[in-house]
């Protein structure tokens, strides 16, 4: 048996929790305090924040309502969205946060990287690898909520972010967010093959046994947000997550 | 009544830890960086997250290892260092040069990634059963097959003596998942971060009975 996390992955936006389809069209999912009390009665591995109005020049979380948020929870928290200083990072870490996420400031944050990671633990810093294919099907980085293309391979940025000192790496495949259609094994291969730190498939979960398949293509753990926030077909909102026997059973 | 506290050294994660201490005790433990008041049977936590350097640097400027170690000495009080909170009480790490609180002989050491299979990672993040070596103390009440605690940790301890290792676990070779001497008591996972796991343990923590 080899465990691997499965993490619920929520968006904030405007102080509600939103669900998007491929980083657009968000939908209102619900209060984040009632959300993580019943991901807390589930006994989730590791809850996933993500603001997603922060790059919006929209007013950013205050720091108390992140303390609310993470003080109800008996799991770890990964929080990320607009995260671009060392003193922001700290304040984050300070009010209960395990682990920071960052991608907008990643291409030009090698030296926030280092002194984070020297500072807090690589532990605490995670990147979130965005990728989407271009028109000929090659994997691409992106940052800015998607909307950013930067130049290199994802496995060449891996590899980077990995000698920076990022302890964890989030890797997100935009074309499939919600899409229920299956992880990018192809892609989760490539970045296992190429770091040595733990590798989150995210992007495209729609069963249960697609964590088994991201698990055997070299994913320590698993991010899925529609999964367990909306019921199919409908779309109606419901909170689920499978059990542990599930788990055991199906994908460990 | 006892009283509990953590120390306040601006290290780790403290809200959750007083949130699950009070779910499981009714009481919340006190933030402090004085420990000269401290009574017999008081609990004090040590939380720790990050660098072991950086950690030991906080507490020597603010003048709080001599007293932990003093604590420790003592016998009087309930101590329980978590994760690098619990790295701290060996004497040193592979991490940093500074030397660690001491109170249990031996040294932490970074976990050999090329000694495991492939698919398993450094850090070792992620949710990992426990087991005792022995089950009669104290602190494994409750614990049982089901019992997983989550870990994030890069460096391991190498507690010098057996009878000071307590809990262990696996991440591709065995290692001390928790040390213990006299009234002391270290674990490398985060029990206020462990669910039900966790608040059955922080309970046995509230309840032990120390000499």
């Amino acid at each position: 048996m080899r465990r691997i996390r499965v993490i619920p992955t929520l968006l904030m936006k405007d102080g509600g929790l939103v669900k998007t389809t491929r980083f657009k069209k968000p939908v209102y999912v619900g209060d984040p305090i009632n959300t993580l009390r019943i991901f807390n009665e589930k006994e989730v591995d590791e809850l996933v924040l993500l603001n997603i109005s922060a790059n919006r020049h929209d007013a950013p979380i205050p720091l108390e309502v992140i303390q609310d948020i993470v003080s109800e929870a008996f799991m770890p928290i990964g929080f990320g969205g607009g995260i671009r200083s060392m003193q922001h990072i700290e304040s984050l870490l300070k009010s209960g946060v395990e682990k920071v996420i960052l991608n907008t400031v990643l291409p030009n944050g090698e030296a926030l990287i280092r002194e984070a990671s020297g500072q807090f633990g690589a532990q605490s810093v995670v990147a979130s690898l965005d990728v989407r294919k271009d028109w000929v099907g090659r994997h691409r980085f992106y940052t800015q909520s998607g909307t950013q293309k930067e130049g290199g391979t994802p496995v060449e940025w891996a590899k980077r972010l990995e000698d920076w000192g990022v302890g964890e790496i989030i890797l997100n495949a935009i074309d499939r967010e919600c899409t229920y259609q299956g992880y990018d094994l192809e892609l989760i291969d490539s970045i296992c093959s190429a770091v040595s730190i733990p590798v989150v498939a995210s992007g495209g979960a729609g069963q249960v046994g697609d964590f088994r398949q991201a698990r055997e293509s070299g994913a320590s753990a698993v991010a899925a947000g529609g999964m367990f926030v909306f019921q199919r077909p409908n779309q109606a909102v419901l909170i689920t997550y499978p059990s542990q026997e599930r788990l055991k059973k199906e994908v460990f | 009544m006892a009283r509990a506290y953590i120390v306040d050294y601006g290290v780790g994660n403290i809200g959750s830890l007083q949130n699950m201490y009070k779910r499981v005790t009714g009481q919340l433990p006190e933030l402090t960086t004085d420990l000269s008041n401290l009574e017999p049977g008081d609990r004090l936590m040590l939380p720790g997250v990050g660098n072991f350097g950086y950690a030991m640097q906080r507490l020597n400027e603010l003048d709080l290892a001599d007293p932990l170690r003093q604590l420790a000495q003592s016998g009087k009080v309930a101590m329980l260092g978590i994760c690098l909170g619990a790295q701290l009480l060996l004497e040193g790490s592979e991490e940093a040069e500074e030397k660690g609180l001491g109170i249990i002989p031996g040294q932490c050491r970074k976990f050999d990634r090329a000694a495991l299979p492939a698919e398993l990672r450094i850090p070792h993040m992620g949710w990992t059963e426990v087991g005792c070596r022995n089950a009669d103390h104290p602190l494994a009440q409750g614990q049982n097959d089901e019992t997983r605690f989550y870990f994030v940790h890069s460096f391991r301890m190498m507690p010098e003596l057996p009878e000071h290792a307590l809990f262990t676990a696996h991440h591709g070779i065995e290692f001390c998942a928790g040390v213990c001497s006299n009234s002391v008591v270290g674990v490398q996972f985060h029990p206020e971060k462990s669910h039900r796991f966790g608040m059955q343990f922080l309970k046995s923590f509230a309840n032990w009975e120390i000499q």
